[in-house]
């Protein structure tokens, strides 16, 4: 099959191949069916994307794409890459601008009927506590830069340490909402500058937050494990590290374009520019990123525990009725240092997650106890009018994606088109209708991120569920959000 | 698309891309084509709801490529706005010259603003490299942009 220029070969019905070619280190791999790769696929540049990224220096295995793949920079949007941790290099294109965007579900011990006339007030109080939009400041007083640089180095725990959390919270948190070794003195003062006042702010675009209900269960051992039930209110949080990751990103790829001349890497594209992981370049930018990383973790934190005052506040109820717990919390623009089975041995490497989401199987080391029966806890958004899904990771993610999988639907209109599609229509009306209630900074956001922009996420899920990377545990429906 | 009438041409048309905002930008040369690039920033950032007392800022950057040297001034543009409160408003003067390194001089005037004086339209992360590439012909200069939101 040729899909704008590229050959691309059917492995099975959900995975499919583009052959190494040319200076392509590594073939191509994509998790996708043949119906996306014609109605999508064929209609922007992100398998030139895949190709692209298969050209960097010590890239193993594959260069992967999960079924939310679409046009990204340097990396398309739901990429995979693992680097040689000695020999390999280490690219922000792979990580993106908002290092660690991600993703949070709490859960509670309500239920949907008696609560489903409060949803409006709700999402009226969530949306006057939590900051949202655009040049949004001030969830906390400004932070000193000492205590900025105590985030960016302990990431949830400052948290923690200051009342909006507890200790389970960064159990339950990738990495404990703590990258270790992440050094400030790389992180230039103009990100200081930017992180000082978005603390606990969810910005604006496709960032949210959620109350949904748990509409099925399709695993009731493993949702047991996740303590998720039917008709269950639970809150999704989406956003990352805000102004501060976007600098370091830009930063970063000013330094690595230069780095890879001095190190004479010829990339089909800038947004690939990488210098060696254990260069100075490479070294400095991991952990410029791990402070980003612990700056998001820590945020998502924030907002948290303003959603559970909201709740309470709201209800009228204490802690104990509220039973808020955190379930998992997800990291989908990263680069971590893994160890992975390649060829039959054990190797070190920096997987690259750019719009995708680790996925580790049961008896993991790296997860938490209460989860080492059922495996990682993956949460992956669908838009705001349909449904999210729960969805736990399997053995074959190990195998076949470096533990990853997909991150959430994948945009499939431009935003210029959402807005057209939207002209005359009234949105808020619509969504309403849908039973959702939505509290927005703008319409024109809300036009931009109507359910019509994006792929249904149940075909993005089921694909990555047929191919054995994850299982689906539950299924959620939003009943109202607020986005900035 | 937005024509200049004074300038005679189309400063800048929006593009698709599935994820962003992308332009193309265009001018009868590099300066002209900069101002564009500044425009479809502007346009993309926020609209001015009152006017304010205006100061005139300068600037000087320098680069082996015009490319980086656009990402730079309007990284520097989106930095002032998203992060010291300052609104770049229009340009008094700009000059770029030829050589190596290429070098761009700019005057700008612009407004120290609170959220009353504008309408926030897009948080701008980054300006981007994809797509940039600046080309000449006969007619001027013109590049793609894409603005990560």
């Amino acid at each position: 099959m040729n899909v704008n220029g590229i050959t691309i070969e059917r492995i099975h019905d959900y995975l499919w191949e583009i052959p190494k070619t040319g200076s392509m280190l590594v073939p191509g791999r994509i998790y996708t069916s043949r119906k996306m790769l014609e109605n999508f696929l064929a209609k922007d540049e992100a398998l030139k994307q895949v190709v692209n990224v298969a050209h960097l220096p010590g890239i193993q295995k594959y260069s992967l794409a999960m079924p939310d793949i679409h046009w990204g920079y340097g990396f398309p949007i739901g990429g995979v890459a693992a680097t040689d941790y000695y020999e390999g290099v280490i690219s922000p294109g792979g990580v993106g601008y908002d290092i660690n965007c991600g993703v949070r579900l709490a859960r509670t011990s309500l239920e949907y009927e008696p609560i489903k006339k409060r949803v409006k007030s709700i999402i009226e109080k969530l949306f006057q506590n939590v900051p949202t939009g655009v040049g949004s400041s001030g969830a906390i007083k400004k932070l000193s830069e000492k205590e900025l640089k105590k985030i960016l180095v302990n990431g949830s725990e400052w948290s923690v340490e200051n009342g909006f959390g507890t200790e389970d919270d960064l159990l339950s948190t990738e990495e404990q909402g703590k990258m270790k070794d992440a050094d400030p003195n790389t992180v230039s003062s103009r990100a200081i500058e930017r992180g000082l006042d978005q603390a606990g702010t969810l910005g604006s675009g496709n960032h949210f937050l959620e109350i949904d209900v748990v509409e099925e269960i399709f695993d009731h051992e493993v949702a047991q494990i996740f303590g998720l039930f039917p008709n269950q209110i639970v809150i999704q949080i989406h956003t990352g590290s805000r102004g501060l990751g976007y600098q370091i990103c830009d930063d970063y790829l000013k330094i690595l374009l230069k780095a890879s001349q001095k190190y004479g890497f010829n990339l089909p594209d800038k947004q690939l520019a990488c210098a060696p992981i254990q260069s100075d370049e490479g070294k400095n930018y991991l952990n410029a990123m791990k402070c980003a990383a612990n700056y998001a973790w820590n945020n998502r934190q924030i907002i948290m525990s303003l959603a559970k005052k909201s709740l309470q506040q709201t209800l009228s109820i204490s802690e104990s009725e509220l039973g808020f717990k955190l379930v998992y919390d997800v990291a989908h623009n990263i680069a971590k240092i893994e160890d992975h089975e390649i060829d039959g041995k054990l190797k070190k490497v920096c997987v690259h997650r750019k719009g995708a989401t680790r996925a580790f199987p049961p008896k993991n080391k790296e997860l938490p106890d209460k989860y080492l029966r059922s495996g990682q806890p993956v949460l992956i958004p669908g838009d705001m009018g349909r449904y999210s899904y729960i969805v736990a990771g399997r053995a074959k993610s190990m195998d076949e994606t470096f533990g990853s999988s997909c991150h959430g639907a994948g945009r499939i209109a431009s935003r210029h088109n959402a807005l057209k599609i939207g002209k005359g229509r009234n949105l808020i009306e619509e969504l309403n209708k849908s039973g959702v209630e939505i509290q927005a900074s703008g319409y024109k956001t809300i036009a931009e991120e109507m359910p019509y922009a994006y792929k249904d996420v149940s075909e993005v899920v089921e694909i990555m569920h047929h191919s054995g990377i994850v299982k689906k545990v539950a299924k959620i429906r939003p009943l109202g959000v607020i986005k900035g | 698309m937005l024509f200049d009438q004074q300038r005679e041409i189309t400063l800048f048309s929006p593009i698709e891309h599935t994820a962003d905002i992308a332009f193309e930008v265009s001018g009868t040369n590099l300066e002209e084509m900069f101002t564009s690039a500044f425009e479809a920033w502007q346009f993309s950032a926020y609209t001015l709801k009152a006017n304010g007392l205006t100061e005139t800022r300068h600037f000087l950057w320098q680069s082996e490529n015009p490319e980086d040297l656009l990402v730079e001034f309007l990284s520097e543009m989106n930095f002032l706005f998203c992060s010291r409160k300052w609104i770049p408003v229009s340009i008094n003067k700009i000059e770029i010259s030829s050589g190596s390194p290429i070098e761009l001089s700019l005057s700008i005037k612009g407004i120290e603003y609170s959220n009353n004086f504008i309408n926030f339209k897009n948080e701008i992360k980054a300006v981007t490299y994809h797509l940039l590439e600046i080309k000449k012909d006969k007619t001027g200069c013109k590049t793609k942009l894409v603005f990560d939101i």
